[in-house]
């Protein structure tokens, strides 16, 4: 390795180097954007209340739980509405107006607890099965076999 | 810490931060409220979110000390970011050092994947000394042998440690992501025995769907700060050779 060579091997390195830091930037804000919620988690315009939850993968299921307090169990409906898209609809024992949240600056009512939620890994969307326990709604996916030739 | 008034030495004082579960805050927050406790000191930082706590109008931090009846609590309305996790937990102990703490205890929650199908959460304890372990063990809390504990308890407890204090870990089976009442509940029917308090619980099982819904806010940023904390990994099998 010639000396006159070296410069431009520092560089090349410096040049990776902010490369990798700008990488770091951006997985950073993909994981801020991806866990700030960016909307309110209740909406008194469509009177729904938006549920805490949570998504787990095994090898053979996706399993996705939601704590809905407050709601009448035999209105659960639990619907596909894409191949990757589930939607949670349950109408709540009695209305609720933000006031009763301690929210004083809206008027309103909330009836409903409702969300969508997004699949990680492909699924057997037609052979989900629901339950609801000690209030945690918990649904459970079968994954896609994927055939490898 | 700033002190809005001069405070006792020799207190024991009783820690709820945000974790998983919410189980201390609900806890401490009840704790609060049932002995009628007044604020007394707070927390002011700039490591903190910039946020103003109000109660009647009036501004407060989010990291409140309340105590008036020789017990003193600690305990945060919003979500400690991770970040401020280790200075937090130190101007904690440093605090209570300097109060000459008699005991502090910490009111948590352990996940359990399995907790729908636990009735009543059972409650684990760990301790910063040796004598804190036959207090676990003299009020029936079973101690936590082994395993990993991730976040202010976790500091709080080792800090404690190194400064020879004596401080206890009290923490019931719960869920990871949502707010458990019967959780708070269990660990604060432990912690009543400890102090030798007469405190029903049950308002806190009763009241339990109406927290859950309002503490679902609170829940969502906490489980991002534990999402940075790698607080998952309290899962983990502990490895032993």
């Amino acid at each position: 390795m010639s000396a006159r060579e070296r410069p431009r091997r520092r560089d090349l390195l410096e040049l990776l180097l902010e490369y990798m830091e700008e990488l770091q930037r951006a997985s950073e804000e993909v994981f801020e954007t991806l866990l700030e919620p960016s909307r309110p988690s209740w909406d008194v315009r469509d009177g729904c209340i938006e549920p805490l939850t949570h998504i787990s993968v095994s090898p053979d299921e996706v399993i996705v739980t939601m704590d809905l307090p407050f709601v009448k169990p035999e209105t659960i409906r639990v619907k596909p509405v894409e191949e990757d898209l589930i939607e949670v609809v349950a109408e709540m024992r009695k209305a609720l107006k933000p006031r009763d949240l301690g929210v004083v600056h809206v008027e309103g009512e909330l009836r409903q607890l409702r969300c969508r939620t997004r699949l990680p890994v492909p699924v057997e969307i037609r052979a989900m099965k629901f339950e609801f326990r000690k209030g945690i709604l918990e649904v459970r996916l079968p994954r896609k076999k994927v055939q490898i030739s | 810490m700033v002190e809005r008034e001069k405070i006792e030495p020799g207190q024991i004082i009783v820690v709820g931060l945000p974790d998983v579960g919410l189980v201390g805050v609900i806890a401490a927050q009840y704790l609060v409220e049932k002995l009628g406790l007044r604020e007394i000191a707070y927390v002011r930082s700039d490591l903190l979110p910039p946020i103003a706590v109000l109660h009647g109008g009036l501004p407060h931090s989010p990291i409140r000390v309340f105590g008036g009846k020789g017990i003193l609590v600690i305990v945060s309305e919003t979500a400690v970011p991770a970040s401020a996790v280790a200075p937090l937990s130190r101007a904690i102990v440093e605090w209570c050092r300097s109060k000459n703490a008699k005991l502090i205890i910490s009111l948590s929650g352990i996940p359990v994947p399995n907790r729908t199908d636990i009735e009543k959460p059972s409650v684990f304890g760990a301790a910063s000394l040796p004598e804190g372990l036959d207090l676990l063990k003299k009020h029936d809390i079973k101690v936590l042998e082994s395993g990993i504990m991730v976040g202010p308890y976790a500091l709080i407890l080792r800090y404690c440690a190194e400064h020879g204090l004596p401080a206890l870990v009290l923490s019931a089976q719960c869920f990871f992501a949502y707010p458990d009442p019967e959780a708070a509940a269990s660990v604060l029917a432990k912690l009543a025995g400890i102090l030798g308090l007469e405190l029903n619980v049950e308002e806190l099982v009763h009241k339990g769907e109406e927290i859950r819904l309002r503490a679902r806010d609170i829940m969502r940023r906490t489980q991002r700060e534990m999402a940075r904390m790698k607080k998952t990994q309290e899962y983990d099998i502990p490895l032993y050779v």
